[in-house]
């Protein structure tokens, strides 16, 4: 049965899915040759001085992509589920509520997740060629808030078209979008560090509250 | 045998808007149910609460003996909900949704399925969101029948279908019903086709039953008589044996449960004379126009 609900998001998402590669692909072949036109035009120690004592994050416009993964594949997960009220097919499946509300959500963060981790790894394997570890640490560690912010965006799209009340709705999108905002206020590459940790937790609170309007719907709330 | 539905004292109200006032009724193994009424009576809410999508202000439904709103799983598989407007997973192809469905039962009956969907003559790589209304209703149908359900609950099948899909549903239901001792629960805004497939009827109206009994014995109790007089106008209300009435310019007709002689009584204590009183036969949806009025 959870083989069949993964068959069932996997429908859904198969075409979003591959053309996100496509575009994360192309974005890889961009930084690619943002990277060679650096290298190729700029001095050595005017490159590195950028990098290291500047901090520059060349890469920075590449890690809009997680984010854009968020947002796309939950519009396309959740709007076909949710739409003239279909998540009522869903919840008359034969199978306690909150498995399937988890198996649907997993599926949808999974492949977030993939698309995020394949373009983060493309984008650490093209600077880690040229570059000492330090650099791709850096990098890593400013892929990180923009993955959770690829996520946040994913919960509060779900969020958003799950909801059956307006108010909900827009109390949703705005705890969302501040938390967004939060997580791409820029900085230094290790800015959030040290707060990662609490960032991710925060963002697993997102992921918690797409339980709340089964829940509330089984409570005798109306769906 | 226990019932397939029991609702007792079932009350809803959504804000002060009173929609449910104690509606009782109960769905027996093996019997084809209608559930009728004007728009707004409230059968869209004792839906909800029967699949389990609502929950009651006060007052208990129960399925298979579990209360509507909490239904196991396993409880779950017995029953077949069709939505209203025949809602499906429209990016699914006709083999798609099959295959993700047959997961989920364990008595799934593919040859049902796949006999009503080749009498579509469609690919079963289409998807279902290309297809017509008639078209997506045929899909919802054959997947209700091939999950095997003990208790079929079908909201609003006729919606958008026209006369032609609209018979098929009804004669494939009543052929797989009466084959199987299935239970169905079905409302419909086209009354007449209820009446050569239900066994029982419950008829709202706000915030009230006015009738609930087998179909045979409603067609034989409930009864229209005629008469012309433009006196009766001003005198005539719901009284007595009148249960309801339709003025026609000096038509009148007059609906109730009684015989002639009590609508007589009744008549003549309203002041009213009418000696070409003449009893109209009716076929369900004239009865019930009759009973529930037509405003």
């Amino acid at each position: 049965m959870l083989r069949a609900l993964f068959y069932k998001e996997w429908i859904k998402l198969r075409w979003p899915f591959l053309i996100l590669g496509i575009l994360g692909l192309a974005s890889l072949v961009q930084a690619g040759l943002t990277l060679r036109y650096l290298v190729a035009m700029k001095e050595v120690g005017e490159l590195w001085e950028g990098l290291i004592i500047k901090q520059q994050m060349p890469y920075a416009s590449h890690l809009v992509f997680p984010q854009f993964c968020g947002l796309v594949l939950g519009i396309f997960q959740w709007f076909p589920e949710t739409h003239k009220r279909r998540l009522r097919l869903m919840l008359h499946l034969p199978l306690r509520e909150g498995l399937v509300v988890l198996v649907v959500v997993a599926t949808g963060l999974f492949l977030t997740l993939s698309l995020a981790l394949a373009h983060g790894f493309g984008l650490a394997l093209l600077y880690g060629l040229r570059f000492p570890g330090e650099i791709v640490t850096a990098l890593a560690w400013a892929w990180a808030p923009s993955m959770l912010a690829g996520l946040a965006l994913y919960c509060g799209t779900a969020m958003v078209l799950m909801e059956t009340a307006w108010w909900r709705r827009i109390a949703g999108a705005l705890l969302v979008v501040g938390f967004y905002r939060m997580l791409t206020a820029g900085g230094p590459p290790a800015a959030y560090a040290e707060a990662l940790g609490s960032y991710g937790l925060l963002t697993l609170c997102l992921v918690i509250m797409l339980f709340l309007p089964v829940m509330r719907a089984k409570r005798g709330g109306s769906l | 045998m226990s019932s397939v539905i029991e609702c007792r004292n079932l009350c809803h109200s959504y804000g002060r808007k009173e929609v449910l006032r104690n509606l009782n009724f109960t769905v027996e193994p093996g019997r084809i149910f209608g559930l009728l009424g004007k728009n707004g009576v409230g059968k869209s809410t004792t839906i909800n609460i029967l699949m389990g999508f609502l929950q009651p202000s006060s007052g208990d439904c129960r399925i298979f003996g579990e209360p509507s709103h909490a239904i196991l799983p396993e409880t779950r598989r017995r029953i077949g909900l069709l939505h209203e407007g025949h809602l499906q997973y429209g990016y699914m192809s006709i083999e798609e949704v099959e295959k993700f469905y047959s997961a989920f039962y364990p008595r799934w009956k593919r040859e049902l399925y796949y006999n009503l969907m080749d009498k579509l003559g469609l690919p079963y790589t289409h998807r279902i969101f290309r297809m017509s209304c008639g078209q997506r209703s045929q899909v919802t149908l054959g997947l209700i029948l091939a999950q095997d359900a003990d208790l079929l609950i079908l909201d609003d099948y006729s919606l958008g279908l026209d006369a032609n899909y609209r018979r098929l549903f009804i004669d494939f239901l009543k052929d797989y019903a009466a084959a199987r001792e299935k239970t169905i629960l079905v409302t419909s805004h086209i009354v007449q086709d209820l009446e050569r497939f239900v066994d029982d009827i419950i008829i709202l109206d706000r915030c009230g039953v006015i009738c609930q009994s087998t179909l045979k014995d409603f067609m034989q109790s409930v009864k229209c008589f005629r008469f012309r007089g433009d006196q009766a106008l001003g005198r005539l209300r719901r009284e007595g044996a009148i249960v309801n009435f339709d003025v026609v310019g000096e038509r009148v007709d007059l609906f109730t449960f009684e015989d002639r002689e009590a609508l007589l009584s009744t008549l003549k204590g309203l002041g009213i004379h009418a000696p070409d009183l003449e009893e109209i036969p009716m076929g369900l949806e004239d009865a019930f126009i009759g009973v529930t009025g037509k405003y």
